[in-house]
């Protein structure tokens, strides 16, 4: 169970397709993010470890909010004998070396946003005088991986950026990011030359992909691992992909909750406060809801691997859980096959990195011995 | 832009996890970076034990305990569809059980394996129901119970093989009140429901279940053929004979493979 505490709606940064409403900002209070860890702590089942995420605005303008409560959850963890893990994403402008020293002492996770190459990464993400952040976050990046080398990397992409993509990807995974989480702006006014154009890329995404795995590389790629995982963990991956305010709920500044981030502000969403607790009954109703096959894609032979039953992604692209975006359907389509035969081509090579990376469930674990130790000679 | 369901998707030609964990050999192969690392090799061969404990505690768990015949995984070679009927404007190129045999034979004499077709037959065991009248890529695919007359067996061995035909989907098919102009075949969809529903029931044989690797005429492989044909309708079958004989010879040294990896030959 993750609980995402958007700590504030207020940003250093004014990116140009950012959803949050800034229009009146707030800011959580300690007690409010307590009242969330107890909540947390509550409803994870004991043994289990709950996350607890910060979540933005942008989280760092408020460091002192996030020690606070984590030493907070983490007198809790010896009073009430649950664990808890720490994740916090963040634009990265405010990153410095005693938050990264604190986030390692605390084992908490940092994923930062950034969209790759300047013409990319500055076209959107550009500071409240509108100046763009790509030099800045050049520096802050090396010093956060020098800091917590597992750090994932967030680039979103968007119809003008499209065709950085995978230059992009590579100039972070050359900066040293092995975790990169790519997602497409749904929410965009993408047109169908600019989803050919991201044809190309993903296919040079797939080269560059093919040599990594041939040279023994280890990295996460999303776009591909997600796709090529929907079909090796075909019988579980269905039943793992978005449970809508099961298995994550975003708590709101104000303490409301939500069954996930884009719909923080949306009454009709609301799940309770973290005084009254989760309303269950609403919460299974939303999760039904949002279970049911989508009207559009009863009939799509696809539809087992498609992220169409995101109803964080619908809300975002299409307003409405129900309904799947345009947009998510032609990127599936277009995706899936690269993915898949870049996936052929390694198993036909029996590549032992790609069997063992989709294959062996002890991956993660081998792979981190290995990180470990260093060669005994 | 609108949402467009997608109609056809073919199978891709990689293994799921299920498959591979009933022929885990393929969880050995150790990429290099580990093998000159002593811890990662370490933890690599003292957690894959884990797994292949796992599976074999899992395959002992089937009813007949007392029989250690395994299926092999269905190795996939060959989209394993086809249709017949008006749809097919190239040559139907489905390959007899005959055809099948004769491959099959030929590949594994190589290895040393000799199949007659004097096979056992085995009884009440799960076959899958199959619909020939279904439109669209779905399979419609159910289980039902009956005998299953093997294909080819090496006594000495105690290897046999099935091959999945139109003759026998058209046998396994569920009464159809519906009829269609259009006959469509799943080859590989029913090889799989066969091996599973084969598993623990072999009598202590060792089994592959083969499928004709056949593609849909839409299918690339099928388009390439018949550019390259110029009309002629007699190449195009033998073209697509020999595409789909030599995916079968695929099946076939998979299997031999893993007959190997497994200890058996
Ligand atoms: S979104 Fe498109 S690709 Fe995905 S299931 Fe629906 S119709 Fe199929």
């Amino acid at each position: 169970m993750h609980f995402t505490l958007h700590l504030t709606n207020n940003c250093n940064m004014a990116c140009a397709y950012c959803y949050v409403d800034r229009s009146n900002i707030q800011t959580m209070t300690a007690v409010i993010a307590r009242r969330a860890v107890d909540l947390a702590a509550g409803m994870t089942p004991g043994g289990d470890s709950a996350g607890i995420v910060f979540f933005g605005g942008e989280p760092l303008l408020y460091k002192e909010l996030i020690c606070e409560t984590i030493d907070y959850a983490n007198w809790k963890e010896k009073q009430a004998g649950c664990y808890f893990h720490y994740k916090v994403t963040t634009n990265g402008l405010l990153l410095d070396k005693d938050f990264l020293e604190y986030s390692r002492k605390n084992n908490l996770f940092i994923a930062l946003s950034h969209d790759g190459v300047q013409a990319a990464h500055d076209r959107h993400r550009r500071d409240t005088e509108g100046r763009g952040t790509y030099e800045t976050l050049a520096r802050k990046a090396q010093m956060l991986l020098a800091a917590r080398p597992y750090a994932p990397v967030l680039m979103t992409v968007n119809p003008d950026t499209a065709r950085y993509y995978a230059e992009s990807v590579e100039y972070l995974y050359n900066l040293g990011f092995r975790y990169l989480i790519c997602s497409l702006n749904y929410a965009a006014a993408w047109q169908e030359d600019d989803l050919a154009m991201l044809a190309g890329e993903y296919g040079k995404l797939a080269e560059f992909y093919y040599r990594l795995t041939l040279a023994e590389e280890k990295f996460y790629l999303s776009p591909f691992e997600v796709k090529i995982s929907s079909h090796i963990n075909r019988r579980t991956y269905c039943h793992k992909r978005c449970e809508l305010g099961l298995k994550q709920i975003s708590v709101a500044p104000d303490g409301r909750l939500y069954p996930c981030v884009q719909f923080v502000g949306d009454d009709s969403y609301v799940l309770g406060d973290v005084y009254a607790g989760v309303n269950e009954k609403r919460r299974q109703h939303i999760y039904l809801q949002n279970e049911r096959e989508k009207e559009s894609c009863r009939d799509c032979a696809v539809r087992k691997r498609c992220n169409h039953y995101c109803g964080c992604l619908n809300k975002q692209a299409t307003g409405s859980i129900d309904l799947v975006s345009p947009v998510l359907c032609a990127h599936e389509r277009l995706l899936l096959p690269i993915a898949d035969k870049l996936a052929e081509r390694l198993f036909k090579k029996r590549n032992a990195m790609f069997i063992q990376k989709h294959y062996n469930e002890y991956y993660p674990i081998v792979s981190l011995v290995e990180d470990m130790k260093k060669p005994l000679l | 832009m609108q949402v467009k369901p997608v109609v056809n998707y073919k199978s891709p030609k990689y293994p799921d996890k299920e498959e591979t964990l009933k022929n885990p050999g393929i969880l050995l192969t150790l990429p290099e970076r580990w093998r000159s690392n002593a811890y990662a090799a370490v933890a690599f061969s003292s957690l894959l034990l884990l797994t292949l404990t796992a599976c074999s505690r899992k395959d002992s768990t089937g009813e007949n305990e007392q029989f250690t015949g395994q299926v092999a995984p269905v190795f996939i070679h060959g989209d394993g569809r086809g249709s017949f009927g008006c749809e097919s404007v190239a040559p139907p190129a489905f390959l007899s059980e005959e055809e099948a045999f004769s491959v099959i034979k030929e590949e594994a004499q190589r290895q040393g394996i000799v199949f007659t077709r004097n096979a056992p037959s085995l009884q009440g065991v799960a076959i899958p129901e199959t619909d020939i009248y279904v439109l669209g890529e779905e399979a419609n695919m159910g289980r039902q119970k009956g005998d299953l007359a093997l294909d080819g067996y090496d006594a000495e061995k105690q290897v046999a093989f099935e091959f999945v035909s139109r003759d026998d989907i058209n046998a396994w098919a569920r009464e159809n009140t519906e009829w269609l102009s259009v006959e469509s075949y799943h080859f590989l969809e029913a090889a799989k429901v066969l091996a599973e529903g084969l598993e623990g029931r072999t009598k202590g044989i060792n089994l592959a279940v083969f499928y004709d690797p056949n593609y849909n005429y839409y299918s690339p492989e099928i388009q390439e053929i018949i550019e390259n044909s110029a009309g002629d309708f007699q190449l195009m079958e033998e073209k697509i004979k020999e595409r789909v004989k030599a995916d079968l010879q695929e099946q076939v040294r998979d299997f031999l493979n893993w007959l190997k990896g497994q200890n058996i030959i």
